[in-house]
């Protein structure tokens, strides 16, 4: 049986009666690299929080490695990695100093591969927080996350705000940690095609609710994206059931729908068109859809 | 449709409505409640004497919260200096207009809330309140510190224009205040206020100068900001200390433990400040009494035709320094305060998230943190009050006589001689106690600082329910004084009051130790040793009763709950706000 | 190894890899024996979960286009049928000629035009390559 690494149950959390998490569960295995998704304010930040302690739950359960962080702290956090969305780090601090005061949290700490990411990274060591730029600050925040090479690897928005050149830093140093220590990583992002290259399995949050959930591939599938050709000209998207998302105009459109192709194909048929070609949906259709799909459904109620 | 001045005006009015109604409340409650107590409590002999000191306190129960400036303001901007609103540059409204609407508010307002609480008290009480004056000085001190808000770039410049500005302006108030005839006293001054307050118009004169300068030097400022010429102000450091005074002693972080690592982070970022600035103000002390005594000297005999001194010499600055002492041993005592490191960014106080996710221990972080900062604390304590103490002498004994009426000299001999009499013992108990106590002290500030912040709304009720307590029973007090309500009544509810105060302790240490060991925020060991710290502060406490020749009563021992409520507070208090 | 990943033509990654490398196999740009880069290095590589890799060569290993040695690495299968790579290049071409009849139909063209259409091109094709044959023979002597 696989190594559970992160067990959360049925979360939900609202803050001053607005809710933020409704009904969430999540389990993420050993070796596994789990993307997050959804549109900000949809409840990620909040879902990390919760995994290291810093929101206790108060309903459901959150368990990492089999244990509450909020009930023993310091065993869930020497084991765990993290890279806040907001880079909180002391100001005041310099960078050689970071690096010696997480070290002495964290035996397992390895200061070849800190001192190997800190030229790579290019970072002056003794440069205080305070003066980095943002994409320094990312880069400093992730050596402390990543060199004791810690279990499970928590990244909130990684990439938000950073140049390419940071960016592939960091997900080199994501691969890196999946392919030599077989090591967990959960991290979020709105960048949709980042999301699709890194992750093995993606969750997305919307309103606080999990609306998907899976292996990225078997989530892939489950959406297809057709073109359409229609006999007739339409000023409005025609109704098919089982279609999420329509773009286009006129007699020509693309679909992006679940369920069986088939079916697909007879829905079409039925309104007098036909289709002309049919792939499996890429990760950003599939989330605009979802997304306007929301949207739409508010409109009509 | 809103006019942009009524945009303005609007804005102003909600950030700093709650605060300019607290200040009227405060000062005119304040002051009726000082004149009622002396008026209810004055000796039947010789009633004036204690009246005209209740009114001197009124007097200054209604002008200091109109002197310290607007508090809640620079919520508008964040907390960062320069002109708050912002989004007015961009309509078409000139400058002037545009910084003079909303200046005008915020010194007419505090000008006008004096006014009302001085007329008020005028109409209830015989006492000539004073009322343009002083309202003229608080207008101009509001106006400059608003000023220095709006146009420096850094809050250290804009801290030390008001300082300076409210300084001199203390300092001219205490020249007026002491320029009276031989033969009178301080406490006699409510019948001189007439002619103290009696400012000639070369006074108004400067007052309005200073006003006017300081509006245009503001409106040059806010056009540059205005154009772009002068850079937005740079984030405001939440709180804590400023970067240089942490980094300005560098030494390396030890890897070796966690333990280590925490405390060489606890030290840098609240301990060695706390020590720094003790050190600096200890050093500050002598000199600036040293400097004084020949100023003074130099004042009395050059300048006996402007001001009227006393027969001793005239004390200028003597009492300022003093002040200025006073002061600084205050500044040390809020140091006590924070130990667990809230950051107060754009009105939200929380905690670091950096600090609280580290792998360590709840308990153990709140006791390292609570020792750190505590004993960094009492040196800073020690350093200042040791240098206070031993430099009084320098003012020499007048300046203690003219004041108190009594010379230094036998007020220091006393308490040096009853330290000069206790064993060693005894001595120890007293080290204990007092250590123990800063620890209490710090705990103190840290539990309240973070229930606070973890149940804002429930921490406001219980705060405003205590305050009604205790103005209730101050004036059942007086209701028992006069005679309304029976003495043994009185009594009684005193010392309920004391028993229910005395048993909430054992009470709240229950259900915290019940709470902790759920939450697996204590253990035993914990509670053990925070048990035993207790006695040992119970017993150096009794000691130390006993060497002041108290004898011990059951209610004497109350000190013993406290410790220990304080070290089981510690380590929930922090869980609850670690896990939120 | 020349792999690149496109993630807007919906193809899974891993398919894409496996795709691509059984491409390269068949193209001879792969040569039997040869060593494929170690999961880690292409998962560098590509800036794809080392995951993905894995599948891609679980799949290339287990339809026999790739090996995996103990403690060696993983290199491309010795002696591999010649029908099995005439059936990947038959399956890379019928891609292609699939996408083709999809956009012949759409701007009505028959099959037998399309035909005709291809070895028009065939023999133009042809023809160039031979004159610019004769001018560079040309230019040399």
């Amino acid at each position: 049986m696989e190594n559970t690494v992160v067990d959360v149950n049925d979360l939900s959390r609202s803050f001053g009666g607005k809710s933020a998490l409704d009904g969430v569960s999540f389990r993420a295995t050993a070796g596994q690299v789990y993307g997050l998704v959804g549109s900000n304010g949809a409840g990620k930040t909040t879902l990390l929080k919760h995994l290291l302690g810093l929101w206790r739950a108060t309903t459901g359960s959150v368990r990492i490695f089999g244990l509450d962080p909020v009930r023993d702290p310091v065993g869930v956090l020497s084991r765990v990695g993290y890279l806040s969305e907001e880079r909180d780090l002391p100001e005041w601090m310099r960078v050689d100093e970071l690096m010696r005061y997480t070290q002495a949290y964290h035996p397992t700490w390895d200061e070849s591969y800190a001192r190997e990411l800190l030229e790579t990274f290019a970072l002056d060591p003794a440069k205080k927080i305070k003066d980095l730029s943002k994409g320094m600050r990312a880069q400093a925040g992730l050596i402390a996350a990543v060199a004791h090479r810690p279990e499970l690897l928590i990244l909130d928005e990684p990439s938000s705000g950073l140049d390419a050149v940071v960016r592939r830093d960091i997900l080199d140093a994501v691969v890196r940690a999946v392919a030599d220590d077989g090591r967990t990583v959960i991290f979020s992002s709105h960048l949709l095609d980042e999301v699709e290259r890194m992750s093995d399995h993606v969750t997305m949050i919307q309103n606080g609710r999990v609306t998907l959930s899976g292996l990225l591939d078997d989530v892939r599938r489950t959406y297809q994206r057709s073109r359409v050709h229609f006999v007739d000209h339409m000023d409005r998207p025609p109704v098919l059931e089982t279609a999420l998302a329509m773009e286009g105009g006129g007699r020509a459109w693309s679909v992006v729908h679940s369920g069986s192709l088939e079916q697909f194909h007879h829905s079409v048929a039925a309104r007098g068109g036909e289709v002309v070609e049919s792939r499996d949906a890429t990760l950003e259709e599939i989330f605009l859809a979802r997304a306007g799909r929301s949207r739409q459904q508010v409109e009509a109620a | 449709m809103r006019s942009p001045g009524q945009a303005m005006l609007w804005e102003i009015w909600r950030v700093t409505r709650v605060e300019a109604g607290w200040k009227l409340a405060l000062g005119t409650v304040g002051a009726l409640t000082a004149l009622i107590w002396t008026a209810a409590f004055a000796p039947p002999g010789n009633p004036t004497k204690t009246t005209d000191f209740g009114a001197v306190v009124a007097l200054t129960f209604i002008v200091m919260p109109q002197f310290v400036g607007w508090l809640f303001l620079p919520r508008l901007n964040g907390h960062r200096p320069g002109f708050p609103l912002r989004l007015q540059f961009t309509n078409p409204v000139r400058t002037a207009f545009m910084v003079g609407v909303p200046m005008a508010y915020l010194t007419i307002v505090p000008a006008a809330a004096y006014l009302a609480s001085a007329l008020l008290l005028r109409a209830i009480y015989d006492y000539p309140f004073p009322l343009l004056p002083v309202a003229a000085w608080i207008a101009v001190l509001n106006l400059v510190l608003t000023a220095s808000h709006w146009s420096a770039r850094k809050t250290s410049v804009t801290t030390l224009i008001g300082m300076v500005f409210s300084t001199a302006l203390m300092l001219f108030a205490v020249h007026r205040l002491t320029s009276y005839p031989d033969g009178l006293d301080w406490h006699d001054s409510p019948k001189l206020w007439p002619t103290i307050f009696d400012f000639p118009l070369t006074d108004y004169a400067l007052i309005v100068v200073i006003g006017l300068a300081a509006f245009g030097a503001t409106v040059a400022r806010v056009a540059r900001q205005r154009s772009g010429d002068a850079p937005a102000a740079s984030f405001a450091w939440g709180s804590g200390y400023p970067e240089r005074l942490i980094n300005l002693f560098r030494f390396q972080c030890p890897t070796s433990s966690a333990t280590r690592a925490q405390v060489w982070f606890d030290l840098k970022i609240r301990g060695l400040p706390v020590l720094t600035i003790a050190a600096t103000l200890a050093i500050a002390i002598p000199l600036l009494f040293a400097v004084s005594v020949p100023i003074d000297a130099a004042i009395t005999e050059g300048s006996r035709l402007h001001m009227s001194c006393s027969n001793r010499g005239c004390f200028y600055l003597r009492p300022m320094v003093l002040m200025f002492a006073a002061i600084s041993l205050l500044i040390v005592l809020f140091q006590g305060g924070n130990a667990f490191g809230f950051r107060y960014k754009q009105g939200r106080v929380y905690l670091s998230g950096f600090e609280m996710t580290q792998a360590y221990g709840t308990a153990q972080l709140a006791c390292l943190k609570l020792l750190v900062r505590s004993a960094c604390f009492l040196a800073a304590l020690i350093a200042v009050g040791v240098s206070f103490w031993t430099s009084l002498p320098i003012l020499g004994d007048d300046l203690f006589i003219q004041m108190w009426g009594v010379p230094l000299t036998n007020l220091q001999g006393a308490i040096n001689g009853f330290i000069a009499a206790l064993t060693a013992y005894q001595l120890f108990a007293l080290g204990v106690v007092v250590a123990i106590g800063v620890f209490i002290w710090t705990t103190a500030f840290a539990v309240l600082g973070a229930l606070w912040t973890r149940y804002p709304r429930p921490g406001n009720i219980a705060a405003s329910l205590l305050l009604l307590y205790g103005l209730s029973l101050a004036l059942l007090a007086l209701a028992g004084r006069y005679g309304i309500v029976p003495a043994f009544l009185v009594d009684a509810i005193f010392t309920a009051s004391g028993w229910i105060a005395a048993a909430s302790m054992p009470f709240t240490i229950a259900y915290v130790l019940w709470r902790g060991f759920a939450e697996r925020v204590l253990t035993i060991r914990y509670a053990i040793g925070a048990v035993m710290i207790s006695a040992a502060f119970a017993a150096a406490w009794l000691t130390v009763l006993r060497a002041t020749g108290i004898q011990p009563a059951v209610s004497m021992l109350w000190p013993l709950p406290l410790a220990l409520m304080a070290g089981v507070l510690a380590p929930w208090a922090l869980n609850r706000i670690r896990h939120t | 190894m020349d792999i690149t990943i496109n993630l807007t033509d919906g193809v899974a990654i891993y398919r894409q890899i496996v795709n691509q490398v059984k491409y390269l196999v068949a193209s001879g740009l792969l040569l039997p024996g040869e060593e494929l880069p170690p999961i880690r290095t292409l998962a560098l590589q590509l800036k794809v979960t080392p995951n993905t890799i894995v599948k891609a060569y679980g799949e290339l290993e287990s339809s026999g286009v790739i090996q995996k040695r103990q403690g060696s690495g993983t290199f491309v299968s010795e002696g591999r049928p010649p029908q099995v790579a005439l059936r990947e290049r038959r399956r890379v071409i019928e891609q292609r000629i699939d996408a083709l009849l999809a956009e012949a139909h759409q701007l009505n063209f028959t099959a037998d035009e399309i035909l005709r259409m291809v070895r028009e091109r065939k023999t133009e094709m042809d023809g160039a390559a031979a004159e610019s044959a004769e001018l560079k023979k040309e230019a040399n002597s």
